[in-house]
Parts: C-alpha cells; sequence; structure tokens
C-alpha cells in the first residue's frame, strides 16, 4: 500500500502547517498544501492526491466554489473530497453530503483523530 | 297714597307692608275678609290689594259686595291660583288686576302704578308740573335738573298733589289719604309736613308750588303759564259766558218787576203779579250775588221785602219800589266785574280745566232756579262731588231714587213742594238718615229755627260762596261717613238686645213646651243660682241623671263639684271658676264620676244669664257625655299615629330608596361616561397601533381593520371591510400549499385557541408581498366564539437584521475558530508527546500557538471594541488637545514597528485645536499608519500629514503600497473585510481595524474615506471638526 497523499486547501497559513505536521505525523501520509480555492485546483489536477481537504470560507473562491470547479473537472472529479469548516449544523452536513462531499469535519479539530475522521470517511484503513 | 293689603298670611302682609312703604305709599293691612270690608266702609283708599284665600269673607266676595256698594278703588288680587279660571272669576268680580303669588317686587310696584294712575287724574307714568317731575317707578322728584331729597310723607304729599292737580286738599283729607288710620296725627302734621315740602322745594328753586287755599286746606299753585291776570281772563271769559246764558232770563225778571211797577203806577197790581213779581225778586236776590252782582243781589232782596207792603201809586213804598227796579235793570245791564269771590273765580276756572277727578259722593240739589243748579254744579263738581240736579220738586222722588245721593241739598222756596216739606218727607221715609243742607236767602231766626225743625242738619244762606259752601258739604260728608260706621255698630247691637229680649219673652211664654223640651234633651241642662250661697243646682233635667246616676233630688241643691274626682284637672276646674267669677261663658271638657265611681268624660258649656238690666240670674249648664266620643277619639288618635309612624317610615324607605336610585343613576352615568371614554380611548388605541389589527367574523370576513393594517395591506379600511381574509394572504402558502381553513389564522374561530406564526407572507393591493408575524386570538362572547381578531407585523427590516446577524456570527465565529484550530492543533499535537517541543516541527507548533493566541486575544480585544463603541458603551472623555500633538505621539508609537518594516516614517504635524478623545484619536491615526505600514514594501515612505480647514481638520495617511481595488474601497471600512485575507501580512489583523476607525471618527461628528490606485498606493483621509471657542475646553462627555 502506497503511502496516502493529502492536498490541503486552506487560505489560513497556520491551519495548513499544523494540519500538514498532523496528518504526516499521526497517520504518515504525504500531505501537499495550497493557499486558496485557485491553487488547490492547479495542484490537484497537478499532484492527483488520493483526497482534498478544503476550507470553506475562503476570499476570492471559497471550498464550495472549489469543490465545483473540482468536481467540473474530469482530472479531478474522481478525488475525493473532505469539508474542513467552522459551520457544523446538521442542515450543512445533509447539504454537503448533496453536493456530493465525502465528509466534513469541524474546525477546531482534534489533531489526534484528524486523519482518523478522513481514514474513516474514505474507508481508508490508517497503518501506524 | 294709601293703600289697603288684605292679606292673611302674616308674612306675606308684613312683606308687601314692607315694599310698598319702601315705594312711600301708606299701607293699611286686614287680616281677614271682613276687617277689609270694615276699613273700606271707613277710609279711603287708592288702591286695595286683595289676597283671594281669607277667613271670614274671600277675596272675591269682598271684591263682588266692594264693587255693589259702587267703590271704585282699583283691586288688584293677589293670588297663589294661577289658572285662567280663577283669574277670570277675579277679575268678574270687579277686580282690576290679577297678580299671581309668588309675586315679582318689580312687577308689583308696576301694576300698582298702573293702577293708580288707572284712578288718579293723570295717565302719564311720570307727573309733571311745570320744571318739577315725579317719578313713582323710581320714587325720584327733581326740579329742573335737581334731585330734591324727600322724606316718605313730603313724597306722598307732593305725589297727592300732582296727581290732583286741580284739587284742594283739606288738612282731614290729606291726613286720610297719607298716613295710616291708625297713626292719624293732629293737624298739625300736616302743616309741618307741607313747610318742609316746601322749603325743600324753594332749596331746589321751585318756590310757592303749594298754595294755601285759607280757611280750606291746600292745592298745587297752577303753573306760570297760567298766570293770574291770564287766569283771570280765562275766568271772566267762562264767568261772561254763563253770564251770556242767563242774563235774558234775569232781564225777563226784571221785566216782571218792571211790569209791576208799571201796574202799580197805574194802580192796576194784581195779586197774581205781585207774587210772582216777589217771586222773581226772590230768585234774583239768591241768583244775581253769585253772578258778581253783589250790589243786585241787595237790590233784589230790598225788592223782596217791599213787594208784600201796599204798593198805592205815589207811595213813598211806591216811588222806593219804582227807584230800585230801576237800579236793578241799570246794575244787570252792566258787565259782570270782579265782584265774585276769588275761590269762586278758581272753582270756575278748574270746571274749565275740567280736571277728571274721581267722584267722592253724590249730591242732589233741588232748586227751582236753574241759575243756582248751575252755579252749584260748578262750585262742587271740582271737588270730586257728583252733582244731580232737580228744577222741578215734584219730580223729587224718582231722582232720588235714581241718583242715591249721599247728600241733600234743599231751596226752601220752590213751587208747588217747599223744602221743609221736602225735607219732612224725606225724614219719614227710608231716605231718613240722609243729610240735608238748606240753601236760603233768608237767615232770620225764624227761618233757621224752621231748618232744623224740619230735620235739616245745616243751611248756607244765599248768596252762595263757594268756599263756605264747599267746606260745610265735606264736612257733613266726612261727619256721615263716620257717622254711618258707628250707626251700623250700633244698629247691631240694639238688634240684638231685641232678639234677646223676644227670645226671652217668648221664652216666658212658651215655658212649658221649653221645659217639656229641656226635659227631653239628651244632653244634660243644669241650672244654677249664683245669687244663692255656693252656686247650687236648681234645675236639672232628666238627662243629667242619667248622665250621672243620681237622683234629681240628689242632685238639685248642690254645687257641681259633687260630680268631681280623683282625677279630675283642677286646672279645668280652675279655668271654669275663673269664667263663672268673670260672668263669662265659658266651654270645657271635664273628668267627672258618676254616683257608682265610674268616670266619664263630661263637655259643658255653661253660660251666664242676664236680666234686662244686666243683673245675673243663673247659669244654664249643657252637658254632654263625651267618654265615648273620647275613646273612639283616642283610638282614632292612635290610628292616626301609627298611621303616622308608618307615613313616615314609608317616607323615610322611599327617601333612602329614592336617595339609592339617585346613586345609581349617577353611579350610571359616571360608568357610561367612564365607558364612553375608555371606548374613545381604545378607538384611540386601536388607531394608533402600529401593528396591523383585523377582527374576522365566523365566515373569516373582516369586520374591523385598523389604519395601521389597511395602511401594511395598501388597502383603505373600507376598502378591506366585509371582504374575505383571502384578499391578504398569499395565493400559496410559503411552501406552495394552498390555504385552508385549517390554517392557524383561521384555527382560532374553529378551535379557539392562540395560534402565533412568525414566517407568513401577506398581500398588499399592488400584489407584491412582505414576510409577516401574526397571532390569531379567538373573541368569545359568553362563551361563544363569535370571531377572531388577527394582530400582525410587518417584519421585513427585521428579517434584513436577523440575517445580518447570522451574517456576523457566522463571520465571528469562522474568524474566532480560525486561530483556535492552529492553537488546538498545535498544542494537541505537542501534548499527545507525537513531536518533541525541542524538534524543528514542535518548535515550529509552539510558534503558531502563541502567533494564534495572540492573535485571538486582539480578534477578541476589537470585537468587544467596537461592540462597544458602536452601542455607545463607552464613552468618548473629550478634551481640549492640539492635532500636532496627536500626530507627533502616533508617529512615536508607530516608529519601532515600522523601522521593523524597514519602511520610513514622516510625519508633518499641523496645529489645531480639537475637542476630542485623546486616546481614540491617537488608535484611529495608529490603526492606519499600521495598515499602511503593513501593505508597503521595503524601503517604501508612510506619510501622515494634515490639512487644517478653519472648521475642520483633514488628516491624511499615505502610502506607496499596492493599492485597493475600487469596488474594496467602500467595504474595506466594515467588519472582516480585508482586501485580501489570503495575504500573509494580514496575519496580525483582525479585520475590524477600519470598522473601529470609522465608529471613531463617526463619534467625533467626522469622515472618513480612502482613495487607493493600484500599484501606485492608497491614501486614507480623515476629519475632525476644530474646536471654536473656549466653551468647548471643558471637559465633557459625548459617544452615548
Amino acid at each position: 500500500m502506497t503511502t496516502k497523499r493529502i492536498l490541503v486547501v486552506d487560505n489560513e497559513q497556520y491551519i495548513r502547517e499544523v494540519a500538514q505536521i498532523c496528518l504526516e505525523t499521526v497517520a504518515g501520509w504525504q500531505v501537499i498544501t495550497a493557499g486558496s480555492g485557485g491553487e488547490g485546483l492547479i495542484t490537484a489536477q497537478a499532484e492527483q492526491p488520493d483526497a482534498i481537504l478544503l476550507d470553506v470560507m475562503m476570499p476570492d473562491m471559497d471550498g464550495l466554489t472549489t469543490f465545483e470547479k473540482l468536481q467540473a473537472n474530469s482530472a479531478t472529479r474522481h478525488i475525493p473530497v473532505i469539508l474542513l469548516t467552522a459551520k457544523v449544523q446538521a442542515a450543512d452536513h445533509l447539504r454537503y453530503a448533496e453536493l456530493g462531499m465525502m465528509a466534513a469535519i469541524a474546525k477546531p479539530f482534534n489533531p489526534l483523530q484528524l486523519a482518523e475522521q478522513i481514514a474513516a470517511a474514505l474507508g481508508w484503513s490508517l497503518e501506524k | 297714597m294709601r293703600i289697603l293689603v288684605v292679606e292673611d298670611d302674616d308674612f306675606i302682609a308684613k312683606a308687601l307692608t314692607a315694599v310698598l312703604s319702601s315705594q312711600h305709599y301708606a299701607v293699611e293691612v286686614a287680616a281677614d275678609g271682613q276687617a277689609g270690608w270694615e276699613l273700606v266702609e271707613s277710609f279711603a283708599y287708592d288702591l286695595i290689594l286683595l289676597d283671594v284665600m281669607l277667613p271670614k269673607l274671600d277675596g272675591i266676595s269682598l271684591c263682588r259686595r266692594l264693587r255693589s256698594h259702587g267703590l271704585k278703588t282699583p283691586i288688584l288680587l293677589l293670588t297663589g291660583r294661577d289658572s285662567s279660571h280663577d283669574k277670570a272669576i277675579g277679575l268678574d268680580a270687579g277686580a282690576d288686576d290679577y297678580l299671581v303669588k309668588p309675586f315679582d317686587q318689580e312687577e308689583l310696584f308696576a301694576r300698582v302704578r298702573a293702577l293708580l294712575r288707572r284712578g288718579g287724574s293723570t295717565s302719564q307714568p311720570i307727573l309733571k308740573w311745570g320744571n318739577l317731575q315725579l317719578d313713582p317707578s323710581s320714587c325720584e322728584v327733581t326740579y329742573e335738573t335737581h334731585l330734591v331729597q324727600l322724606t316718605s310723607k313730603e313724597y306722598s304729599l307732593l305725589e297727592l298733589f300732582l296727581r290732583n292737580s286741580r284739587r284742594v286738599f283739606s288738612c282731614s283729607a290729606i291726613l286720610e289719604r297719607i298716613w295710616s288710620f291708625d297713626k292719624i296725627p293732629g293737624e298739625e302734621a300736616v302743616r309741618t309736613q307741607i313747610k318742609g315740602l316746601r322749603q325743600k322745594l324753594k332749596t331746589a328753586g321751585a318756590a310757592d308750588l303749594i298754595e294755601t287755599v285759607y280757611g280750606i286746606g291746600y292745592r298745587l299753585k297752577p303753573l306760570e303759564a297760567h298766570t293770574a291776570s291770564q287766569h283771570q281772563q280765562q275766568t271772566l271769559t267762562a264767568l261772561t259766558g254763563v253770564w251770556e246764558r242767563f242774563k235774558p232770563r234775569i232781564s225777563e225778571q226784571v221785566a216782571v218787576l218792571e211790569q209791576a211797577v208799571a201796574a202799580i203806577s197805574k194802580n192796576t197790581l194784581t195779586q197774581e203779579l205781585r207774587a210772582k213779581a216777589e217771586q222773581e225778586a226772590h230768585t234774583l236776590a239768591g241768583s244775581l250775588g253769585t253772578f258778581g252782582f253783589g250790589e243786585g243781589s241787595a237790590i233784589a232782596k230790598k225788592i223782596e221785602h217791599l213787594l208784600p207792603a201796599e204798593l198805592a201809586a205815589g207811595t213813598k213804598e211806591a216811588k222806593q219800589f219804582h227807584k230800585l227796579v230801576t237800579a236793578l235793570r241799570q246794575e244787570i245791564e252792566r258787565t259782570p266785574d270782579g265782584l265774585v269771590p276769588a275761590a269762586n273765580t278758581n272753582a270756575v276756572a278748574q270746571v274749565l280745566q275740567r280736571a277728571d277727578t274721581g267722584v267722592e259722593a253724590v249730591v242732589m240739589v233741588v232748586d227751582d232756579d236753574p241759575q243756582i243748579l248751575a252755579i252749584l254744579r260748578t262750585l262742587l263738581e271740582p271737588w270730586g262731588l257728583k252733582v244731580i240736579t232737580l228744577d222741578d220738586p215734584r219730580r223729587f222722588w224718582e231722582k232720588l231714587a235714581a241718583s242715591a245721593p249721599d247728600l241733600l241739598i234743599l231751596d226752601i222756596k220752590m213751587p208747588h213742594l217747599s223744602g221743609f216739606e221736602l225735607c219732612q218727607l224725606v225724614r219719614d221715609s227710608r231716605w231718613g238718615g240722609l243729610p240735608v243742607l238748606f240753601l236760603t236767602a233768608q237767615t232770620d231766626a225764624d227761618t233757621v229755627n224752621q231748618v232744623f225743625a224740619v230735620g235739616a242738619d245745616d243751611y248756607v244762606s244765599k248768596p252762595i260762596v263757594g268756599p263756605e259752601l264747599v267746606t260745610r258739604i265735606i264736612n257733613r260728608l266726612e261727619r256721615i261717613k263716620l257717622l254711618r260706621s258707628l250707626a251700623q255698630t250700633e244698629l247691631l247691637t240694639v238688634g240684638d238686645r231685641q232678639w234677646h229680649e223676644a227670645a226671652l219673652k217668648q221664652a216666658v211664654t212658651e215655658n212649658l213646651r221649653l221645659a217639656r223640651a229641656v226635659a227631653s234633651a239628651s244632653d244634660g241642662v243644669l241650672i244654677t243660682d249664683p245669687n244663692q250661697p255656693d252656686n247650687p243646682i236648681i234645675y236639672a233635667n232628666p238627662a243629667v241623671s242619667q248622665i250621672a246616676g243620681y237622683q234629681p233630688d240628689e242632685i238639685v241643691g248642690k254645687n257641681c263639684r259633687f260630680l268631681q274626682g280623683p282625677d279630675t284637672d283642677p286646672q279645668t276646674v280652675a279655668k271654669i271658676r275663673c269664667c263663672i267669677a268673670e260672668r263669662r261663658e265659658v266651654k270645657a271638657t271635664l273628668l267627672n264620676y258618676r254616683k257608682d265611681g265610674q268616670p266619664f268624660w263630661n263637655e259643658l258649656k255653661i253660660s251666664p244669664v242676664f236680666s234686662n238690666e244686666g243683673a245675673l240670674l243663673y247659669f244654664v249648664g249643657i252637658q254632654t257625655d263625651i267618654t265615648e266620643r273620647k275613646r273612639a277619639e283616642s283610638a282614632l288618635r292612635q290610628a292616626k299615629d301609627e298611621l303616622e309612624i308608618r307615613v313616615a317610615e314609608r317616607t323615610a324607605e322611599l327617601i333612602s330608596v329614592n336617595e339609592r336610585l339617585q346613586l345609581e343613576l349617577d353611579e350610571r352615568k359616571r360608568t357610561e361616561l367612564a365607558l364612553e371614554r375608555l371606548s374613545r380611548q381604545n378607538q384611540l388605541i386601536l388607531n394608533s397601533v402600529g401593528e396591523g389589527l383585523c377582527g374576522l367574523d365566523l365566515q373569516g370576513k373582516i369586520t374591523f381593520v385598523n389604519p395601521a393594517a389597511a395602511n401594511l395591506l395598501g388597502y383603505s379600511v373600507a376598502e378591506l371591510i366585509g371582504q374575505s381574509i383571502y384578499i391578504i394572504l398569499p395565493h400559496a402558502k410559503s411552501d406552495n400549499t394552498p390555504y385552508t381553513l385549517a390554517d392557524p389564522i383561521y384555527a382560532s374561530l374553529r378551535d379557539g385557541t392562540i395560534h402565533q406564526v412568525t414566517n407568513e407572507l401577506f398581500w398588499r393591493q399592488n400584489n407584491t408581498s412582505f414576510p409577516v408575524e401574526y397571532v390569531s386570538r379567538p373573541i368569545r362572547e359568553a362563551g361563544e366564539i363569535v370571531g377572531s381578531v388577527v394582530t400582525f407585523k410587518d417584519i421585513t427590516e427585521r428579517q434584513v437584521v436577523e440575517r445580518m446577524k447570522d451574517e456576523f456570527i457566522s463571520v465571528v465565529s469562522h474568524e474566532l475558530r480560525t486561530p483556535l484550530t492552529s492553537i488546538h492543533g498545535s498544542l494537541g499535537l505537542l501534548a499527545s508527546g507525537l513531536l518533541k517541543p525541542g524538534g524543528d516541527r514542535g518548535q515550529r507548533l509552539l510558534e503558531i500557538a502563541v502567533d494564534s493566541t495572540e492573535r485571538l486575544v486582539r480578534l477578541i480585544n476589537d470585537i468587544l471594541d467596537i461592540e462597544r463603541i458602536e452601542s455607545g458603551k463607552v464613552k468618548m472623555v473629550q478634551q481640549t488637545c492640539d492635532a500636532a500633538d496627536l500626530m507627533i505621539e502616533a508617529a512615536e508609537v508607530m516608529q519601532s514597528i515600522a523601522e521593523q518594516y524597514g519602511l520610513n516614517l514622516s510625519v508633518t504635524p499641523v496645529s489645531a485645536r480639537l475637542l476630542v478623545d485623546r486616546d481614540r484619536i491617537i488608535q484611529t491615526l495608529t490603526n492606519l499608519l499600521s495598515n499602511a505600514i503593513k501593505f508597503s514594501s521595503q524601503g517604501n515612505t508612510v506619510w501622515l500629514t494634515a490639512q487644517n480647514q478653519g472648521d475642520q481638520i483633514l488628516f491624511q495617511v499615505k502610502d506607496r503600497g499596492r493599492g485597493i481595488p475600487a469596488v474594496k474601497l467602500e467595504t474595506i471600512f466594515e467588519r472582516f473585510q480585508q482586501v485580501d485575507a489570503s495575504d500573509s501580512r494580514n496575519h496580525e489583523g483582525t479585520g475590524l481595524g477600519l470598522a473601529i476607525c470609522r465608529s471613531i471618527v463617526q463619534q467625533h461628528g467626522g469622515c472618513i474615506w480612502a482613495e487607493s490606485t493600484l500599484g501606485e498606493g492608497s491614501i486614507f483621509y480623515f476629519t475632525l471638526p476644530i474646536s471654536q471657542s473656549s466653551k468647548d475646553d471643558n471637559q465633557t462627555n459625548f459617544g452615548s
């Protein structure tokens, strides 16, 4: 089993860094990051990660638009997307699910469980 | 003016006396009809105020009686009866006017004056005599313009004269008219009053207004316009007229004498001619003097004396006769001169002026000489005497009966029937009391004796001297009046006595019959003899025995006191004894005792019986056993008392019920008023309510709608009333389902509960909708649902606010979670021990945690700060400061950061006096500088300058950074609206800095904006007002 590659898209640098260290340290995945929706689209197409961890609240292009664009692109449509959001209402979860999102993880996330949540959502098994 | 008030009510009588006296009337009061009648009989009044309901003789009867006796005095009926019928009866009975009690004083006075005018000589409301005026309505007397202050009596006196301006009033006539009869003083009083009146008039300028007619009395002096000479002239003209009328007749009479002279000279004087001549001479002697031919009268008298003598031709008597007749002819041929006595002249003048005086009395004059009759008429009429003349004694009786005179004047010598014969006949007739005065030319003792012998009262000699005749007639009439009233009283007394005597005589002759009657009477009859010791009973009829239970022989011989017992009232006994001692009649009710000891109530009536000589003969006692009556009376009284108590109780109950009702009525009225007020208030409240309000009936039709509802829905109130509620409901609900009766807006009508809906749409008339929140409540009446009321409000604005709030919370939530996520993540990893804090990654995580924590703290501070500034919870502490100082201080704060970024900070301080919160303005400046520094490239300059614009200062913070897109220039001052959030340099920013700056500047009354060119840099401006006066130096707080 090859090492999983995760793309973290968030405009907040600290969150990108924390998420990267967290996933790399806890799950041993390979993490690449993007600071905006636009950058995320390019990186996703170029890097073809196994999953994308996408922030919702971003200036210029928010997470949902980025998601739509990822879905619109056949090169990225197959990559599962997990939302990272402050909005955690049930209605939102439902909407995200309808849109084709694999999961939505609430901020602030638990650094030790983040990888587990992603793996659970995508049906991966974690190897220590 | 004298007024008689006949009124039994003492209070009203006193009131009338007081008010009428105040108007200077002399007032007398009679307390009943009979007393009124007696006063009118005896005294003269100008007006009678007559009550209708009177004891003894009622007002209507008295009125009829007065009128039937020819009394012409005005009568004013005063009564409480106000019906037209009563008035008609009063007026038909002879009253002149009618006044209903309670009367108005002013009206009373006016009516009194009107009636007095009617009866008096003048119809003028204001009495005038030359420059003198008397106003009866105000009781004011003025001469020219001077007010003449008079006493009450002086005023009355003057009014009397003015009302009877041509009459002479004797002192007694004045007394009678001006003083009340019970207060009449001596004639001296009249003179005193006249004197006072004259004095006052003289002071006012009206001298000699009242003239003394010597020997008779006083009168108003004729006006200046009728001065003596003019007056004289008038009189003479008048006299000449009279004279001219009678001159042919007198000439004829003298011609008869001349015939006699001719006959004597021829010795052919027949007895017939002699008698005729003597008759004519007699007549002439009587009349000529009166006409002013005093000498002629004397000549005629001499001729009359000569005629019975032998008048042979050539005799000395014949010669004298001839001479006298010649002289008489000469005398009558000349014009009459001022031989007429003064008073006579005036009297004639008065007739000519025709004073309309009331008739005082009727005088009948019988004289065969028409001249005398004419003279008497002219003399007497001015005195208020009605003169009936008769020149033929044969028609005496019919004339007497027709005229019913108060006084008779007879000539002695008349053809067919002499005056003496007439007088005797009158004395023997039913006219026996009529005063008779003789007019005679002869005043010898024989004639005078004969005058009185035939029963005459007085005589006046010819020629007639006016004043003498008038005085005698008036004196006679006044005496007659007095005598008549006395005589009436006496006649009554005599009549009574005669009746008594007759009754006694009858009693004697019918003794037996009476004794039988007395014996069978049911009342007890007792006779006692006061002439015997202890006034014993000398007779008792069987009824006494029956009442008292004693045998007759047990009664006779005893004093009546034997019937008394322990409970007999000693006071009543004393009263009876007292009356008996005083020989008076007594009535009493006494408790007596029968022989068997049974008490009985004895009603006693004891009368003294006198002999013709006045000696006390007996006492007659009539006694009636009234025990039964007493008992009945007592029972009746008790019943009456009980009844009265019950009536009083019932009345009290009624009063209290009435009061309660009144209270209830008052309460109800108050409640109604309160309700009305409340209803008005409710209407006002409903109209003023900002929320829409709709009343629905059971069918969902609008029965009521307030202006706010109509306004919200874009209809008029009238357009909505009666419409179905569907008119305002959405065509479909927000979930696209159609409305049914099951919906909440109807539910209240159905289930009677309250329904609240917070998200609904209502439709306006223009087919637009608006979000509403509504509540539907049932309206119940006596438990039944009769409708519902829907209150609603437009929640558009609220929804906007709520949306903004949601967004803000969402943003804040995101902004807070961002640093928290970093902190939680980094610290969580470190804490797990998976990373060593000493390692590179561990170190980086710590830095992230610290940085994020700082950011979180700033963020929280800024959020709290802007909230407090915008909600006014933070006060701006104003103080005076110089703009330059603020600029320098801000620059100093930012200097180190600028250096850190490798930037140059350029400050050009500008001085301006500001009244601001110093720290907040520095905060604003540092904030702007901080932004400029953050977004500038290394080596660039950031400028802080200012511009004094007079009333404000303009601060500028300029950088050469990358610039702000035009679309963002507005939004950057809103919360969390950073130009580029992904910019790494923005990490320290909270997104609230410019929003805080804007709040601070706005709180100081200034503006903030930005200008920018992309790639070239930005300039941030803000203004602050410059403090204009030292007043602003005082530290004040604002911002709330």
